[in-house]
């Protein structure tokens, strides 16, 4: 295989251009299609997606085009890493990174991010604050669902 | 202008237009219900009161089969426990479902606790029992103003709420019932316990009950057929479930010669009775 079919083009919806390893770029389900389809060349369109998350998104596929069929050793260290990769991830890189795992179709990472939303919302304003869901119950609704939780915040 | 000053330029001035539509630049950025979805399913069912209780959507979504069909995908779907009550003052049971409750100060669960569950159905039912198949609770059967009845409730516990199920074919007062291979058996309770119809069994995909006639039994959780000569046996235990051959009587047994037939669990053995002709008794072992 010459150089240049090992490498491909990954350009995001800003027109910043990463290249990689196809074996980095084919854990995308989405990517993974195109290329089958031949209907692009050796550089990829991503149009859901800023440089700046497709950045972070490669540093994800990266590591895990490395590590992945190795010994227990290194899946032990790749979990450390996908834990320090989501601890310190702002509440919008983490939406984008869930949206951008979704539409590239990462499954691994898509879990990964979706795991971290559900470990940083455990109460109801962690949910209103966090998730930006805003109560629409009505006053009346209201009363019942406190009535509903009156368990939950009796110490 | 220098080509590649031009060229930066033009990218950052698509860049300004593009960071207008750019989820990212919105100061609340949300997201959408397929990945709201994505979230909720990961998160363990002990705080599905409190998700439930943030807004409209996510009380729609947490009841929504695509969430029970998401956990399940995902491997995430857990066992619950419920629990029911009967007070000696208060006709209708009491319904509770486990969670733990959220501790305000340091944002983690603290204590186990069994929380009501307010839905209720109409009916006041004395005697009723109750079955279990995937994510529905069965209430069957039991009194109705002193009277059997044939009315079947369900519990969906995805969304905690009770629904009508179809009726059973006869009325059952304190039946026994149990879940084998995702359908639900239910015998005896009868006002008269010679009556044929002593099994039936109910189908949640075609939604439909059927008579099993007094060819079945059941033994140590164990379920016995008979059916034109041949034992067969089901244990819900067993992965996989469905039924299995036990044995097959000889050519003289198949339909017509075989009668009416009747399987009875006599102290862990099981006794076959054939109407007029034989009594015979099989062991079973473990």
């Amino acid at each position: 295989m010459s150089k240049s079919e090992k490498k491909i083009v990954l350009k995001s919806l800003d027109n910043e251009a990463f290249e990689v390893e196809k074996a980095v770029a084919l854990q995308s389900q989405t990517i993974w299609v195109m290329c089958e389809d031949k209907c692009v060349g050796n550089e990829i369109p991503l149009e859901n997606v800023t440089g700046q998350i497709l950045a972070k998104v490669i540093d994800y596929c990266k590591k895990h085009a490395v590590v992945d069929g190795d010994g227990d050793e290194s899946s032990e260290e790749l979990k450390n890493w996908d834990t320090e990769f989501t601890k310190n991830m702002d509440q919008s890189t983490l939406f984008n990174m869930i949206l951008a795992a979704n539409y590239l179709n990462i499954k691994s990472l898509l879990n990964l991010t979706c795991q971290a939303v559900a470990d940083k919302t455990k109460t109801i304003d962690e949910f209103h604050t966090f998730l930006n869901i805003e109560n629409n119950f009505t006053p009346e609704e209201e009363a019942q669902i406190c009535q509903e939780n009156l368990w939950a915040f009796d110490d | 202008m220098d080509p590649s000053e031009e060229k930066r330029k033009k990218t950052e001035k698509q860049l300004l237009n593009l960071s207008l539509l750019l989820p990212q630049s919105t100061p609340n950025p949300t997201l959408p219900d397929d990945s709201l979805l994505s979230c909720f399913a990961r998160a363990s069912r002990l705080y599905y009161p409190t998700i439930s209780s943030v807004s409209k959507s996510c009380r729609s979504l947490l009841a929504s089969p695509a969430m029970y069909n998401t956990r399940s995908f995902l491997n995430c779907a857990e066992s619950c426990l419920y629990v029911c009550l009967r007070f000696p003052l208060d006709p209708n049971p009491c319904w509770f479902t486990l969670c733990r409750r959220p501790n305000l100060k340091t944002k983690k669960l603290t204590d186990n606790l069994l929380v009501p569950i307010t839905s209720s159905h109409s009916a006041p039912v004395k005697g009723s029992s109750f079955g279990a198949v995937g994510s529905d609770i069965y209430e069957i059967g039991g009194l109705i103003n002193d009277l059997s009845s044939s009315n079947v409730w369900l519990l969906d516990c995805r969304s905690n709420l009770w629904h009508q199920a179809p009726d059973m074919q006869v009325a059952r007062n304190q039946p026994y019932a149990i879940a084998i291979d995702g359908k639900l058996h239910v015998r005896g309770g009868l006002k008269d316990s010679s009556s044929p119809n002593s099994t039936e069994v109910f189908d949640p995909k075609t939604q439909t009950w059927k008579i099993m006639s007094s060819d079945s039994c059941l033994i140590d959780n164990v379920l016995f057929y008979y059916n034109n000569g041949v034992f067969l046996w089901s244990d819900n235990k067993l992965r996989g479930g469905g039924w299995r051959v036990m044995i097959e009587l000889p050519k003289y047994f198949d339909d017509g010669n075989s009668g009416n037939v009747q399987l009875v669990d006599y102290g862990g053995k099981m006794a076959v009775l054939w109407e007029g002709l034989i009594v015979l008794a099989i062991v079973m072992e473990g």
